[in-house]
């Protein structure tokens, strides 16, 4: 007769072990000693057939954290423990220590909006307002801004964007610093000056008009955060590896001409275009065919909605362009029917 | 022939059990040793080691049963939560491995049953205490059997419902990228979504019969 071993555990973990062999380890298992044997075969065959890729570290993080909270905090035992007799449950000093953690806990929660406050723009719209400070923002479709209510403590006027955002920023008396933070940590700083900063998944890009900023961002390689001056004309561009370039651009006007509703394409391809179009707009664009999405576009256009823009499309590449809700499909026109 | 694992005293084959440990790797005894110790002295380094070792091997084992990322990875961290904050630690008699894959079992079969009958009310994970749940050996052999006919019949889905399916919950990819990746529209990847979930419910409909049985003989 067979003997549980190694190798027939093994089989039985991969599915692989007849009725007989199954009902052979059931009957191994009778004896509770070989239950940790039956485990440990267990634990070998999932550590060499993972079933996807686990990221154990950014887990045991959390593992660490939640261990540092439990340990900060007494332990719930006291609920379990009987209690002396006569003591009250909810003493008044207990009520208040509870409403105090309940009113901390409100503003913990609504730290956000108390804050900070956040202009965001829906797919196709264009917002223009003006900060505390004096200066002005050109918001971009799908974009958010987020500006803190407070000025007092604070030694910089520090905003947050994700999307796109023209900034025409005025130089205050006392030389305060405006930095625009980006989600992938490229920073403007500048004093006074016009500029625009696009932060999306695909790219984060600053092109300046005027004046002169700074920039700073993570360096690879756990390098100093190396600062960056840009000149006007120039452009830098992080893209979605963290590279980092700067070169001049010689039709800067096409970085702000959306708050206008005008699209400028310059040898942009359709593929660009598309996510162009998905990131203001929120439309699915398919492309049909690879050639297709690498071809090219030069010119500009005034579209003030997204169905105008298509049709220009549509004409100017005699392209098939077919909408239906949020999803658009580009393809070729068939020359022959 | 090879001798019996329980007198398996003397036994050179390697791969029999209970066989001399080769020097190098440390066995589970010495470790299981070593972390004794380590929960004697510095609890907290036991508990991350035993994360360290198992975390991942222990989702792998319930992703099979659950078929989605978050929720293994929501029953394994919940147990050593637990296992942390309850200082449970102090309580195995068992190997710590045994103790982790018992658990996770335990706990995943809960879910399941949760997900079935989807009543929250008296399916609370602490229903039945976790040192109580001894399963008989029949019991342990059906368990795995189980995630064996779900796969089975995950198999039976068309290759590319299949994919989306997993693409989804195995890699936690959303819809639209699953759309993207395999070039087809979002709204097909729903219907495949569907299709494959609803496959899962029924075979473990069909099998909850005795997971119920299982959780209430105890």
């Amino acid at each position: 007769m067979q003997e549980v071993t190694k190798s027939l555990l093994r089989e039985y973990h991969a599915g692989r072990a007849t009725p007989l062999q199954v009902k052979l380890i059931e009957d191994w298992l009778k004896n509770p000693d070989n239950e940790s044997l039956f485990y440990q075969a267990l634990f070998e065959w999932e550590s060499e057939h993972p079933q996807y890729l686990v990221d154990t570290n950014a887990a045991l993080t959390q593992y660490r954290h939640y261990m540092d909270e439990a340990e900060k905090q007494p332990r719930p035992q006291s609920a379990v423990l009987p209690t002396a007799p006569g003591r009250r449950l909810f003493s008044p000093w207990m009520v208040a220590a509870s409403s105090l953690l309940l009113v901390f806990l409100g503003a913990w929660l609504l730290r956000e909006p108390l804050l900070y406050e956040t202009y965001t723009t829906s797919f196709g719209e264009i917002k223009r307002f003006q900060l505390a400070d004096g200066s002005s923002v050109v918001l971009n479709a799908n974009s958010t801004l987020r500006v803190p209510r407070l000025a007092i403590g604070r030694k910089d006027r520090e905003v947050f964007l994700t999307g796109e955002a023209e900034f025409s920023v005025t130089h205050t008396v006392d030389h305060r610093r405006f930095v625009v933070r980006t989600q992938r940590q490229l920073n403007v700083e500048v004093l006074g000056t016009e500029f625009v900063v696009f932060a999306r998944e695909r790219a984060t890009r600053v092109m300046l008009m005027k004046g002169k900023v700074q920039l700073s961002y993570p360096a690879p390689a756990h390098a100093r955060v190396r600062p960056l001056v840009l000149r006007p004309g120039e452009q830098a561009t992080l893209d979605a590896k963290g590279r980092l370039s700067i070169r001049p651009e010689i039709h800067p006007k096409k970085y702000n001409a959306w708050k206008d509703h005008l699209f400028v394409f310059e040898n942009t391809s359709l593929r660009e275009v598309a996510d162009l179009i998905k990131e203001n707009y929120g439309l699915n664009v398919d492309i049909q065919g690879t050639e297709l999405a690498e071809r090219i576009i030069t010119g500009s256009f005034n579209a003030d909605t997204v169905d105008e823009l298509l049709d220009v499309l549509k004409e100017l590449m005699r392209i098939n362009v077919v909408r239906h809700k949020n999803r658009v499909v580009f393809s070729e026109k068939n020359l022959k029917p | 022939m090879q001798q019996p694992l329980r007198n398996s005293t003397g036994v050179s084959d390697p791969s029999v059990y209970g066989a001399h440990p080769s020097p190098a790797a440390p066995t589970e005894g010495q470790l299981d040793w070593h972390l004794n110790h380590l929960f004697a002295t510095d609890p907290r380094q036991g508990c991350e080691l035993l994360f360290r070792k198992y975390y991942g091997a222990m989702c792998s084992h319930t992703i099979r049963y659950v078929y989605s990322k978050e929720v293994a990875e929501d029953i394994v961290s919940e147990i050593f939560y637990n296992f942390w904050k309850e200082k449970l630690y102090l309580t195995i008699t068992t190997s710590y491995q045994a103790y982790l894959f018992r658990a996770v079992r335990y706990r995943t079969l809960n879910y399941l049953r949760w997900e079935l009958s989807k009543s929250r009310q008296n399916t609370d994970a602490q229903a039945v205490d976790l040192a109580d749940y001894q399963p008989s050996p029949s019991e342990i052999v059906q368990y795995d059997e189980l995630h064996r006919k779900v796969e089975q019949a995950i198999d039976k889905l068309s290759p590319q419902c299949k994919r989306a399916f997993l693409l989804s919950r195995f890699e936690g990819k959303k819809y639209g990228e699953i759309a993207d990746e395999l070039n087809i529209n979002v709204k097909t990847v729903e219907t495949h979504m569907s299709k494959a979930l609803a496959m899962l419910r029924a075979v473990l409909k069909e099998e909850r019969l005795w997971v119920v049985a299982l959780l209430l003989c105890q």
